[in-house]
């Protein structure tokens, strides 16, 4: 009979721990300054941060028996930087370098109008007329790479903080970024998919 | 017929209807035969109005030409005014529906002929027209047209060229019809411009002609691009001081439902003679059934400059040189697959990456091949050169001749090769090759021997390295952007031993190449590696693992390292006043020069018993270990005998960057400072 007592309860406790969920919500705000500092890095608009670390010291004695003391002094490790937030991976650190050694290329193209920033964090031939026939296939060629590394890139940051299926958030955080940090003259796509200009400072 | 004989009946009889009446009729005809065509699902409506204007609208569900795969589905007309007699049918101020342009419509059947006329408005001034006249001679097709008719004739008859842009000027005169299925034709175009969907095909500005003739048998026909840009996913074009063309002959057996083409003649740049003949299946498309191409004396420098680099932008052969001579064959008979032959002689090829001064990464010189490769069976290929180069010129390989067996997807080493390779010897043990190259790309296995460190390091720009290494590469990869390999290395330098059991290197010419790696370090001459890098002078053997390095962009980013003198060393320990100095100097600040300030300065070298350290490099920072606990801290260097000088570490974590920054310091200071 106790067992029988037993079963309701446990019953209606088994249902309600199945309806329990955990939320871990997507951290805005950590995602927005990685994103924000990825960008920075690969457009380089960012100085090299201050060098403010301490200067190493040594503090030596020497006598004549005994000995001699090397000591460093070593500014403390250096953190992450975003919390929680994980950018720091070989494989992101991998498509960041990539990212970055094709801005240099494309960088003009977004100059002259001819490929622009689309609102899925991706690039896209904006103004084929802007482009001369000659550069038309190598600059198919670069935007296909900018957009399979910025592919990967949301989906390892996704992953490298243990929830792939925030992909869609960090795409949407650097499609938004990407866009603040739009050089002016550079066109990016509105919500509703149509072409602007980015204005001035 | 008679339903053809009712619409026309109806459509006279409102022509005929007075003026002062208004009308409307609406007509549905299922389908209508006649004059080659039949339309489908035709709905009309024909009014007459007070005025005395007859709007007419017809709208078909399909318009098809009787015998043929043509097609124009669900587009109509709409006339503001119209004529409808026996013998004229006129549309003015008229319209292609659903949303086509404007244009003015006649037919007319004369005494010998019917004309059909269509007229567009150009949006500036002046017109475009099309002609077609029937008469006992055939049909003439005569146009004159440009932008938007352009876009009209697309829209309307080419439902396949959808998503095309299309402008320019389009002159053309065809005849055809009569003797049955000759015909001859002529069309001429300038300031042509159009791009593809996916802009795999664009043109810009062409200009040029097509024009040829064929009566029922035999053909000729000739191309000709006098200017603009023309961009295919093969090659570029712009013919600026060289115009290109195309002359061949064709022979039809329509029994046979063969085609023959013959006497192609292409008149190119940097090709000095090409001939071609091509047998034809046209049952279903057309289908190659035989063909043989020649082309000799072809430039590969011109080529590339003028047909190939545009298409290549963004890949490793955007920037490159290329120069040789070749002849190719290509080559496909009845029964067989194709077989492409090509000779290339006195070739040089050198890749030349983007702002760097045009400093290449590879290069061959005096490159020689000989290939036949088929599409059903095995083929054999010889390629040599007389040297290559890696990183700018900096490692230069010696001659060498690779012999392949060639697959209808790519081709293998067939025997082992080897080539000199800085005093030493580089053997490929396997190379193969695979189709396409984005996705399975080169792979290869090697071995190195005798490799002369001192040249190697002196081509990397490193201090001298007195030295042998060999090694073996077990697995190398290449997808034409990236390179892969795994292997391991013995190397014998400073006296000593250096091993490193095994190596994975990933991204070798990408962005951020990374490498994982053990190494070993056996008995290595201090004094030796010291003296090399003017750290002062260090007497001993040191031993040493770097366990778990992980390197990107050649820069380490993580391992676990020891080195200690070993045990037994019979080697004298002895350490220099500026040795001690630039490990005091590592620290950074005052200390540097204590010993050579104070009464230690009337000592040279000290004697000291056993020197060890480890780092583990983490996160940028490094987690020093020393020989063992000492009162303040841990010992880098444990004195022997008087005076007695020991190096005690005091902090366990140090910045990496920080910490190397400091070492190329103290090795580039020039001079040893012992006084």
């Amino acid at each position: 009979m106790p067992i029988a007592r037993m079963t309701a309860p446990l019953l209606a406790l088994m249902l309600l721990s199945a309806c329990v969920t955990i939320n871990i919500y997507f951290p805005s705000a950590q995602a927005e300054e990685a994103a924000e500092k990825i960008i920075d890095d690969i457009i380089r608009q960012q100085q090299p941060p201050p060098a403010d670390a301490a200067e190493p010291q040594a503090r030596a004695s020497g006598t004549l028996v005994l000995g001699l003391v090397l000591d460093f002094v070593i500014p403390p490790a250096q953190a992450a930087g975003m919390g929680d937030f994980e950018i720091d991976t070989p494989e992101i650190r991998r498509l960041r370098a990539q990212l970055k050694q094709r801005y240099a290329q494309l960088a003009p193209y977004f100059d002259a109008g001819a490929v622009g920033l689309t609102n899925d964090g991706l690039v896209a031939l904006r103004d084929a007329g802007a482009v001369g026939l000659k550069q038309r296939a190598g600059l198919k060629r670069l935007i296909e790479g900018e957009n399979q590394d910025r592919n990967a890139l949301y989906r390892a940051i996704a992953e490298a903080n243990g929830h792939p299926e925030w992909e869609p958030e960090v795409r949407r955080t650097f499609a938004e970024k990407w866009i603040e940090k739009a050089r002016p003259g550079w066109w990016y796509q509105t919500d509703g998919g149509s072409w602007r200009q980015a204005g001035g400072p | 017929m008679p339903r053809r004989g009712v619409l026309g009946g109806v459509l006279w009889l409102l022509a005929a209807l007075p003026a002062w009446a208004e009308v409307a009729l609406d007509l549905g005809v299922q389908r209508l035969v006649g004059a080659g065509m039949v339309a489908e699902g035709l709905q009309g409506r024909a009014r007459v109005l007070a005025d005395g204007r007859r709007p007419l609208e017809l709208r078909w569900q399909d318009l098809k030409a009787e015998g043929t795969d043509w097609s124009w589905p669900n587009h109509g007309l709409r006339c503001a005014d119209s004529v409808v007699t026996r013998r004229r049918f006129a549309c003015h101020g008229g319209r292609l529906l659903p949303d086509g342009p404007e244009l003015a419509l006649e037919w007319r059947r004369e005494a010998a002929q019917q004309r059909l006329e269509i007229r567009f408005p150009r949006p500036g001034a002046g017109t475009d027209r099309l002609e077609l006249i029937r008469s006992a001679a055939g049909y003439q097709l005569t146009a004159d047209l440009s932008g938007g008719a352009l876009g009209a004739l697309q829209q309307g008859f080419w439902p396949a060229l959808e998503g095309w842009t299309l402008s320019g000027e389009l002159g053309l005169n065809a005849r055809w019809g009569n003797p049955k299925a000759a015909a001859d034709w002529s069309l001429g175009f300038s300031g042509l411009t159009f791009s593809g969907p996916a802009g795999l095909y664009a043109g810009e500005g062409l200009a040029g002609a097509l024009s040829g003739a064929f009566n029922g048998a035999s053909g000729s026909h000739r191309f000709r691009l006098e200017a603009g840009a023309l961009l295919t996913p093969w090659f570029y074009y712009e013919p600026a001081d060289a115009a290109l063309e195309l002359n061949l002959r064709s022979v039809y057996n329509a029994a046979a439902g063969e085609l023959i083409l013959e006497r192609a003649e292409l008149s190119a740049p940097g090709v000095s003679a090409l001939d071609g003949r091509a047998k034809l299946l046209t049952g279903e498309g057309f289908k190659v059934q035989e063909l043989t191409l020649n082309a000799s004396g072809l430039d590969l420098g011109v080529l590339y400059r003028r047909f190939l680099q545009p298409v290549l932008g963004a890949t490793a052969l955007e920037q490159a040189q290329v120069q040789g001579q070749a002849d190719i064959r290509l080559t496909k008979g009845r029964e067989n697959g194709w077989t492409l032959g090509l000779s290339l002689r006195d070739g040089r090829l050198a890749d030349r990456r983007q702002g760097d001064d045009g400093a290449s990464l590879f290069g061959l010189r005096g490159v020689m091949a000989e290939l036949v490769w088929r599409s059903d069976r095995p083929g054999r290929a010889t390629l040599g050169w007389e040297s290559a180069h890696l990183w700018d010129q900096q490692l230069a390989f010696g001659a060498a001749t690779l012999e392949f067996l060639t697959e209808p997807d790519g081709g293998r080493l067939s025997r082992a090769a080897s080539l000199a390779f800085l005093s030493g010897q580089l053997s490929l043990k396997r190379l193969e090759l695979h189709w396409p190259m984005t996705e399975q790309g080169l792979e290869f296995g090697a071995a190195l021997s005798n490799l002369d460190l001192a040249r190697f390091s002196e081509a990397a720009g490193w201090r001298s390295i007195d030295g042998t290494a060999q090694g073996v590469i077990d697995s190398g990869r290449y997808d034409g952007r990236e390179m892969a390999l795994e292997g391991r290395l013995q190397i014998r330098a400073f006296g000593g031993e250096i091993e490193v059991p095994r190596f994975a290197v990933s991204g070798l010419f990408g962005a951020l190449p990374a490498a994982e790696t053990a190494i070993k370090v056996r008995r290595l001459d201090l004094q030796r590696l010291t003296r090399t890098f003017s750290f002062g002078k260090i007497t001993g053997s040191l031993n040493g693992d770097v366990d778990g390095l992980y390197l990107e962009d050649w820069r380490p980013v993580a391992f676990d390292a020891r080195f200690a003198n070993p045990d037994d060393d019979p080697e004298p320990h002895r350490i220099s006043q500026r040795a001690v100095d630039n490990l005091t100097d590592l620290g950074g600040s005052g200390a540097s020069g204590a010993l050579s300030r104070g009464l230690l300065q009337m000592f040279d070298t000290f004697r000291y018993d056993r020197l060890g350290f480890g780092c583990r490099l983490q996160n940028g920072v490094c987690e020093l270990s020393g020989l063992g606990p000492a009162e303040q801290g841990y010992y880098l260097v444990q004195g022997g005998g008087l005076p007695r000088i020991s190096v005690v570490g005091i902090n366990r974590r140090i910045d990496w960057d920080q910490l190397i920054e400091k070492l190329v310091q103290i090795t580039h200071s020039g001079a040893p400072v012992v006084k």
